[in-house]
């Protein structure tokens, strides 16, 4: 398209009209006044944008030791409810070993582990912040499991070989459907605490932004005194000491608690995780042992399960050991090792072709059996997690309690030092008017 | 900026930039790196890989026919069959009897042939009559056997390896198995058939195309679906096949009659129909060198057929499900190789 050339052209602005006189612009900052000035803006920004880091950094940090400390509850919590869910398992098998008419000992110690393990599980449910689909699909998967464990009971009082299926497809259930999101759930969370110890380790940063606004502080007073000839300025010398002061205080407070948390983590925190993850590995085995049992004599692949579960439950104990030796776990390993024992002469019997001995030393109860030596360790091993995981969760609230109570005074004090150096600084100000 | 503005953007700039570094300080810690939560946990990442052991149809031991003449026949029957106190020096039989036990591969949970009964703790069914009087026959006592418990596709591996004397589990005989193992004469002619619901109006595989059918892994049974137009579901053992049909993942079962029979007894809403497709010489499994042993046995099996022991077992097992019936002919003559 064109434009019409009948369109007027347009009208030149004229070049004479008359120009005022470009006022002489008054250059910025060259007065004291204005200097002082923006010094006091300065200082005054500075306080207020310290205190304000100190407090996203203190309640982050105290943040994130709460999680750590709920972190921890929760993985041992699933721990301790795969264990419980895995002994239910354990405890119906060898139920089945000893006939339709399961002695109301084993059903009861099978229905109190399989609620404890339930129960444990839709508290964590509703606790954990991620998990709660994958944990909400493992209690469905309870349902799933006690279901066919029911319809194994009901074959098996019926004298219905059928049952030995139900119990193999309850196995399955159990593994796929209850114990895998739980896996998957204890990794999440592990790797959550991870961050959140990442996360406290690098809060001590802080202390660079609080040397930062010091040495700003003191080079406003350097000028201040150069520029006034007055040695001091009594109110802002008063706040930045006192600055300095909740500074130093805050930085040994934050330093101190990651040190702490560190250190906690290196040691009854992963002593801990080892030892709960030892139990849970110790009821698989219970398991194995009593399926290999129900194989009469062809139990060989859980036999070889049940090696790896206790080599890896007696490295886990090791890394235990090795990481918190100070405390009471160290009977653990000759606790296992008892049970062990048992379980070699229950594989001797059903080896030697006494099937019917081993079955009856397994499923025996009372002092010297191998169900007391079992229960034994996972008593002490249950009672050492549970000292355990509450002294983390007290240090790691005690410590988040100081570093939040650090922050509050290092708010305090950088509201002072801006009271100071706004006081002190509009003095020198007045002196110019 | 408006610091820009300022005749001294150096000092502005420079404050700016201490503000920043106090905030950067302050938030970007997150990126922090360290131990990650497997560390903690003291394990290695794995892939996630659950193995679920959905059945399948991709199982079977049996392999392609091989001529081995009759199936059925086995080596002659040691005559006279010796005395417990007599056994031959150095045969097989005497090794057994100084070991002090028959080592037997069985089911413990096919209903009516080798079952472990719930309410005795004791396996027992038509199978392990059998190796009851073989156990008579060498020590003078029907309870000196260790059972081993194996599924239908460890059969010819606990033989080969040696692992048992005798495999007693519904082990039909075949000219592919003769390549590896012996059988003794056939003790008891089973057929394929086919257990569906009550109300199910099939009455044989034929009426069966496109439909879920389970079968158990290394056996005749499942190789035979093969020639039919359904879906095979393979299972470890029958018994997890009956599991299956109960929950409605597969629509039938093909099995021994005598396998499909104990089915019918544990589950009311069951029926086996249609007639043999398939004719199941069963016979006991024994390593494919000790032939002086399949020589006893077949003496024994002889015997107690001569006896009515076989009788009475039919009876008490199989004859309320499956209807009355004789002995098989035996057949022998098989030159040892």
């Amino acid at each position: 398209m064109t434009a019409p050339a009948s369109a007027p052209a347009p009208v030149a602005r004229s070049s004479t009209a008359p120009v005022a006189p470009a006022k002489p612009r008054r250059r910025f900052l060259t007065r004291t006044p204005d200097k002082l000035r923006l010094a006091m803006g300065s200082v005054l920004a500075l306080c207020l944008l310290i205190g304000a880091a100190t407090m996203v950094v203190t309640l982050a940090q105290s943040s994130a030791m709460s999680a750590t400390s709920r972190e921890t509850g929760q993985i041992v919590g699933l721990l301790q409810a795969r264990g419980s869910l895995v002994d239910a398992q354990a405890t119906a098998t060898n139920a089945f070993l000893v006939g339709g008419l399961e002695p109301a000992e084993l059903r009861l110690r099978y229905q109190g582990a399989l609620a404890e393990g339930s129960s444990a599980l839709t508290t964590l449910a509703g606790q954990t912040d991620d998990g709660d689909a994958r944990l909400s699909s493992a209690s469905s998967g309870i349902a799933v499991y006690s279901g066919l464990i029911e319809q194994a009971r009901a074959n098996n009082r019926q004298g219905f070989p059928v049952g030995t299926a139900y119990l193999n497809q309850a196995s399955q259930a159990l593994t796929t459907q209850v114990l895998a999101p739980i896996d998957e759930t204890v990794i999440d969370t592990a790797n959550a605490s991870a961050n959140d110890f990442a996360l406290i380790a690098g809060m001590p940063n802080l202390r660079w932004g609080l040397i930062v606004a010091a040495l700003v502080l003191i080079g406003v007073q350097v000028w201040l005194t150069r520029r006034t000839r007055r040695t001091f300025n009594v109110p802002m010398l008063a706040g930045t000491v006192v600055f300095a002061i909740a500074a130093l205080y805050l930085a040994n407070t934050v330093q101190n608690a990651a040190d702490v948390a560190a250190a906690t983590r290196e040691s009854s925190y992963r002593a801990t995780l080892a030892t709960a993850q030892a139990v849970s590995l110790v009821a698989e085995a219970r398991s194995d042992e009593a399926f290999g049992l129900i194989r009469r004599g062809s139990g060989a692949t859980y036999e070889t399960d049940f090696d790896a579960a206790i080599t890896q439950a007696r490295a886990d104990l090791q890394r235990s050991t090795e990481a918190d030796w100070t405390t009471a776990s160290q009977e653990l390993p000759g606790l296992l090792e008892d049970w062990v024992t048992q379980h070699d002469e229950i594989r001797a019997l059903d080896d030697g072709g006494d099937w019917d001995g081993a079955v009856a030393l397994a499923t025996s109860s009372g002092e010297g059996s191998p169900a007391a030596a079992y229960q034994a360790f996972v008593d002490t091993a249950t009672d050492y997690v549970a000292e355990q995981s509450n002294q983390i969760q007290q240090t790691m609230a005690s410590q988040g309690s100081q570093v939040v109570l650090a922050g509050w005074l290092m708010v305090i004090a950088a509201i002072a030092c801006a009271a100071g150096s706004w006081f002190g600084l509009s003095r020198r100000l007045e002196e110019y008017r | 900026m408006s610091v820009s503005l300022s005749p001294s953007p150096n000092r502005a700039g420079r404050l700016a930039a201490v503000l920043g570094a106090l905030l950067a300080g302050a938030l970007t810690l997150v990126g922090c790196s360290g131990p990650d939560g497997w560390s903690d946990l003291g394990r290695e990442p794995t892939a996630s890989a659950e193995a679920t052991a959905q059945p399948s149809a991709s199982a079977s031991a049996t392999a392609a026919p091989a001529d081995c003449g009759d199936p059925r026949q086995s080596y002659d029957p040691l005559s006279p069959l010796p005395a417990p106190d007599a056994l031959p020096a150095g045969s097989t039989m005497a090794a057994i009897r100084d070991r002090g036990e028959l080592v037997v591969g069985v089911s413990a949970d096919t209903l009516l042939l080798g079952a472990r009964n719930p309410f005795t703790g004791t396996i027992e069914g038509f199978d392990i009559d059998v190796l009851h009087d073989i156990s008579t026959a060498i020590f003078g006592d029907p309870d000196h056997l260790r059972f081993r418990v194996i599924t239908s596709g460890q059969r010819l591996d606990v033989l080969t390896s040696g692992e048992v004397d005798i495999v007693a589990r519904t082990f039909t005989a075949t000219c592919a198995r003769w390549e590896s193992i012996a059988f003794s004469a056939t003790y008891y002619e089973a057929g394929q058939k086919v257990l569906v619901a009550a109300d199910d109006p099939a009455t044989s595989l034929e009426d069966l195309a496109g439909q879920r059918v389970c079968a158990p892994a290394g056996t005749t049974t499942l190789t035979r679906l093969a020639d039919y137009d359904v879906e095979a579901v393979a299972a470890t053992t029958h018994t997890e096949c009956l599991a299956l049909f109960q929950q409605g993942e597969v629509d039938a079962i093909t099995g021994d009659d005598t396998i499909l029979a104990g089915f019918a007894a544990q589950d009311p809403q069951a029926k086996v129909v249609g007639s043999a497709i398939s004719a199941e010489p069963y016979g006991l499994g024994m390593q494919a060198g000790q032939v002086d042993l399949v020589q006893f046995v077949n003496a024994v099996l002889a015997q107690r057929v001569a006896d009515g022991r076989w009788q009475a077992s039919y009876d008490r097992w199989l004859a309320p499900a499956l209807g009355a019936a004789t002995a098989p002919t035996p057949s022998y003559g098989r030159a040892a190789s």
